[in-house]
């Protein structure tokens, strides 16, 4: 059975992780720099977070689903 | 620059404990999971082995000694028909009287000897301490990855631990590789050597397993022992235990090599050889045993760099070969 890991961001960006040695053993809920909410899948869909860091830094929407992970951001993207 | 230089056997040595700790690492999990503590696994591990290396010594060295006697006894008359052959090629060698006259006392030198005393010494020492990292290594690894991940950026996780493992499946995998390699080769040459009744059977096999290890020259030193100890009872006996060798060899080269290894390594024969060469140049015997496991670690490194680059580019990729060598 593998060991549960994965990794995660904030609405600003700050990545973190859970699972990997050194790191939380669970996903925490808040970011430990900003303090704001962390997501560790899609919320709307559950996909997983892009697994590499610099393509999560940059990820803005959900690659399956293709909403915002963040509803903010969401409510000011433009469709057009 | 100038400390490693100076630090440059420590650093062998903690190199080499590294590839053994890959190649080991697999098996302590192995009985880890079989209910036995860490530190008892390692130790069962590390005596499993110790007893493997002392066996073969205790076969091998009698048999080096036994064999060296013979040719100081035998080397005139073996060198009679050579002899003849070159008499007929109106060349008179005089290999016969050569050999006769050949004052076998004073053919090492005392200083000689200082120093080959002195080359065993350091090689059981640096044998024995890279024992004991190796057996510190295994017991510690999981406080070496904490280590390691304390320097490990946010996001940068995953990356870290897919070099790590492919490190260790691919460094380990060509040492465990090398040892099923190795046990078949000195199995065949044990049966063939047995069947064909050449002295000191068990010996041979071990030699030819020891000579499996070293790249490219190790072909050569896995057939010849045992060729020349069978040309000592008959030409038509060495030529039986040569050619079924070479097939051997042929059989491990093209078969059983690109089952065991799958593309571990995936290089050119061309980098094999400059690998090996530039490792003998640096490091003499343990350079040319270093060379493979460390163009492995190399190509791992490439690899992870392709795939840097492949993604700042965008494009897809390809999908790397795996180690078929059993964990």
């Amino acid at each position: 059975m593998p060991e549960e890991r994965g990794l995660g961001k904030c609405a600003h960006d700050h990545l973190s992780s859970y699972g990997f040695p050194t790191r939380p053993a669970q996903p925490f809920s808040f970011c430990s720099q900003c303090g704001n909410p962390m997501i560790w899948q899609c919320s709307h869909c559950q996909a997983p977070l892009p697994e590499d860091g610099d393509e999560l830094m940059l990820a803005k929407f959900c690659r399956d689903c293709g909403k915002s992970y963040f509803d903010a951001e969401s409510e000011h993207r433009d469709r057009d | 620059m100038w400390l490693l230089l100076q630090l440059w056997p420590v650093f062998i040595i903690v190199v080499t404990s590294f590839i053994f700790m890959a190649a080991f690492q697999p098996y302590v999990a192995w009985l880890e999971r079989r209910g036995i503590g860490r530190t008892a696994a390692v130790v069962l591990m590390m005596l499993a082995v110790l007893t493997v290396l002392i066996g073969m010594l205790v076969l091998v060295v009698p048999a080096i000694i036994n064999e060296f006697n013979h040719l100081r006894q035998d080397l005139p008359a073996d060198a009679r028909p050579l002899d003849e052959l070159l008499a007929r090629l109106n060349i008179n060698a005089n290999l016969e009287s050569r050999a006769r006259d050949i004052n076998w006392s004073t053919l090492v030198s005392g200083r000689a000897a200082v120093g080959y005393g002195e080359q065993v010494l350091f090689t059981v020492v640096s044998v024995f301490t890279v024992v004991v990292i190796t057996v510190y290594l295994l017991i510690d690894a999981r406080q070496l990855e904490n280590f390691v991940f304390q320097f490990v950026p946010p996001g940068r996780e995953p990356e870290v631990v897919q070099v790590l493992q492919s490190l260790g499946r691919v460094v380990g995998g060509y040492i465990r590789g090398q040892f099923i390699t190795s046990a078949i080769i000195g199995l065949f040459t044990l049966a063939v050597c047995l069947a064909t009744g050449v002295p000191s059977p068990v010996a041979f096999g071990v030699i030819a397993a020891i000579a499996d290890i070293i790249p490219i020259a190790g072909a050569f030193l896995s057939i010849a022992p045992a060729t020349v100890a069978a040309l000592r009872e008959s030409a038509t006996q060495a030529a039986i235990v040569f050619a079924l060798l070479l097939l051997y060899k042929q059989f491990e080269d093209h078969f059983l090599v690109p089952r065991v290894y799958a593309r571990t390594l995936n290089l050119p024969p061309l980098i094999v050889l400059v690998v090996v060469l530039a490792g003998g140049e640096l490091l003499g015997i343990s350079g040319v045993l270093l060379a493979l496991p460390a163009a492995a670690a190399a190509r791992v490194g490439l690899d992870y760099y392709l795939d840097r680059r492949r993604a700042l580019i965008g494009t897809q990729a390809e999908p790397h070969d795996e180690v078929l060598a059993p964990d």
